[in-house]
């Protein structure tokens, strides 16, 4: 499940750029590889929606960067309707101050075989807050579908605040999914492994969260 | 007196009359029951379109619920067959008559009880004979305003238990509501009240696996649990409603300093479930557990779950949820972990498991994690599946038939719930679903 990905899609992903269109919708067809890096460079005000259809052994890859995107409102479908079709989502996201961001996301698996990989990670600092809503539907027609979302948070900033809402829902028994959500503080043993070794808290803890994030 | 089916305000008032509550009760349920028409019917959750308001009897007098032997449905029969309940019981739990046999046992175990201050009877006889007692706690866990079906509970509430334990002493036999040989035990809008003073332990048992048989549709319990410093308090539910009944319940604890509350929750019947066991560790040292199993076939939806609510610094939380869907059922978790800003030290832990056990059967996790703290450690997990084939293979090549296999699978399933039941609650559960396993896979 974690190798759907060919290499050779990360190296050179499409850009899709909210700031310039806050509504995208996307095909892809039967047999198209594509990935896609989002990023939004403007604070947006207005929420931003991108549907994609992936029609059959075709893979879909988005890539969600923290340096490339500011958190706002981002709604992602994703609808599987071919045999074998693919989505791999991978997420670093990190508020600060007072950001609010929300993410929904939306994974249906229409069609037999159709495999779905979901990993988001972030960090809130200050008074940010973050909210992650998904959803993973496997209809009744989606047998031997596989799916898994993980959404792992730190928690850094006494007044920052994490929603975590990851629902799935399974029509067909042969289907296989899981999911799970973390939603943590920086290790405290770790932490103090790394000052023993002359680091400051500060450097220490930007260290960690840099690891956790790569 | 007559009560007749749907419910205003006259009919509170004659019912609080029959009952001869103080003045404050009656306030309390007219309040309510004006809190209940003002809230809409919840849009999220089960499907509650096809429940008929207008046409529930809100009240039943002891002996008025009776009904005949030849109107029990027959697969009702077939289950009290497989699992060996004595006829007595089997017309108990039907509703056809009433269960003397334990009268004995129970009047013994109470002796004993008062012997130690505590106190265990129906809610109704501990309105009467400890009126401050039975105020200073009732509907502090659970408002009225709650939501819209604990507003009808405290308009129309009758029957359930009352447990007070006081300051030091421990039970060490788990207290059964079967134990309480009244009529409205099992009555539709049940009350129950637990409370443990600072230091005590109980464990309260309530319901059975055997089906209980009703021809009203609406059941709608209210439970809060107070555990004071250092109580540990144990809840266990078995709940096997026939298939026609809306199962709506309200349970909420409070855990004071160091105190341990659990909810060990089994959920087998009923047409619609709707429950979501609730803990607020409110002080520090709180511990909050919940243990729940729901199996739904055909014609259900288990919409199940819990809520941990962490309020205070170094406390702890466990979910553990498992569900089991077969022959079109619809099994839910729906659950949420909140920790409030500021805290330090709190820990807690959700895991939903769930097994599909055909094409045409549902699951679904709904959990949602809210986190306003930095020194939380918070994580959920959850896996659908079926059965494993290899396992299958594996039992049937040692000489079980297919359904045997199946039925071993789920047993190990179920594994980490059963172990938390009494004995006998134990041994049943593993018959019933034995019982159930027949004829449902293949």
């Amino acid at each position: 499940m974690d190798n759907i990905i060919p290499a050779s899609l990360t190296t050179m992903p499409t850009v899709l750029d909210f700031s310039q269109e806050p509504q995208v919708v996307l095909e892809l067809s039967a047999g198209q590889q594509q990935a896609f890096q989002i990023t939004c460079v403007q604070e947006q005000q207005k929420p931003c929606s991108l549907v994609i259809t992936v029609h059959e052994h075709a893979v879909c890859t988005l890539v969600l960067q923290q340096a490339a995107y500011l958190p706002g409102q981002l709604a992602i479908t994703v609808n599987l309707v071919g045999e074998h079709a693919r989505v791999a989502f991978v997420g670093r996201v990190v508020t600060t101050q007072k950001q609010q961001a929300l993410l929904h996301v939306m994974i249906v698996h229409c069609a037999p075989y159709t495999h779905s990989v979901f990993d988001l990670k972030g960090v809130a600092y200050d008074a940010s807050v973050y909210t992650f809503e998904g959803r993973v539907l496997l209809q009744q027609t989606a047998y031997y579908a596989q799916a898994t979302m993980h959404h792992k948070h730190l928690v850094v900033g006494g007044i920052s605040r994490v929603v975590s809402q990851p629902q799935l829902e399974a029509l067909h028994d042969s289907v296989q999914c899981t999911h799970g959500s973390a939603i943590s503080y920086v290790d405290q043993e770790q932490l103090f492994y790394i000052m023993s070794r002359g680091i400051s808290p500060e450097q220490a803890q930007a260290l960690l969260i840099d690891s956790f994030l790569s | 007196m007559e009560f007749n089916k749907g419910l205003n305000r006259t009919l509170v008032e004659q019912l609080s009359a029959t009952k001869q509550e103080p003045v404050w009760m009656l306030e309390a349920r007219l309040k309510a029951l004006e809190i209940f028409e003002s809230k809409p019917m919840p849009a999220w959750g089960a499907d509650l379109s096809e429940l008929d308001q207008d046409n529930i009897c809100y009240y039943l007098k002891a002996g008025q619920q009776q009904t005949s032997w030849d109107k029990v449905p027959d697969h009702i029969k077939q289950t009290f067959e497989a699992l060996g309940v004595p006829q007595a019981e089997r017309s108990f739990l039907a509703g056809v008559g009433a269960q003397f046999e334990s009268e004995v046992i129970y009047q013994s175990l109470q002796k004993k009880w008062q012997d130690k201050g505590v106190i265990f009877c129906d809610t109704d006889t501990a309105l009467q004979k400890y009126p401050e007692l039975f105020k200073k706690y009732f509907a502090t866990v659970i408002p009225a305003a709650d939501n819209k079906f604990s507003a009808l509970n405290t308009a129309v509430w009758s029957g359930g238990s009352f447990v007070y334990v006081p300051a030091g002493v421990h039970i060490d036999e788990p207290l059964q509501a079967y134990f309480r040989i009244d009529q409205q035990q099992m009555g539709q809008f049940e009350r129950t009240l637990i409370i443990a003073e600072p230091g005590s332990s109980v464990h309260y048992v309530e319901g059975c696996s055997a089906p209980v048989y009703r021809s009203s549709s609406l059941h709608s319990a209210v439970v809060e649990v107070i555990a004071l410093e250092g109580a540990q308090v144990r809840y266990t539910t078995i709940q096997n409603w026939s298939n026609n009944v809306y199962n709506l319940v309200t349970k909420r604890a409070i855990a004071y300093k160091n105190a341990h509350v659990s909810w060990v929750d089994g959920n087998f019947g009923s047409k619609v479930t709707m429950k979501y066991p609730c803990i607020v560790l409110k002080e520090e040292g709180a511990q909050g557990q919940v243990l729940s199993i729901a199996v739904a076939g055909a014609g259900q939806h288990q919409d199940a779950g819990a809520k941990m609510i962490h309020v205070a610094s170094h406390t702890r939380s466990s979910i553990l949820s498992k569900s089991i869907s077969k022959e079109g059922g619809r099994s839910s978790y729906r659950g949420l972990v909140k920790v409030i800003p500021g805290l330090t030290g709190v820990y807690t832990r959700v895991q939903c498991d769930a097994l599909l056990l055909d094409s045409k059967s549902r699951s679904d996790t709904y959990p949602t994690l809210d986190i306003r703290s930095e020194r939380v450690d918070s994580g959920h997990e959850a896996s659908v599946s079926s059965i494993d084939a290899e396992q299958l293979f594996y039992l049937m090549s040692r000489g079980l038939t297919e359904q045997q296999a199946q039925a071993m699978i789920v047993n190990g399933f179920i594994d980490v719930f059963v172990k938390e039941l009494p004995m006998e609650y134990a041994v049943e559960i593993n018959r019933l679903i034995a019982h159930e396993m027949e004829g449902s896979i293949g």
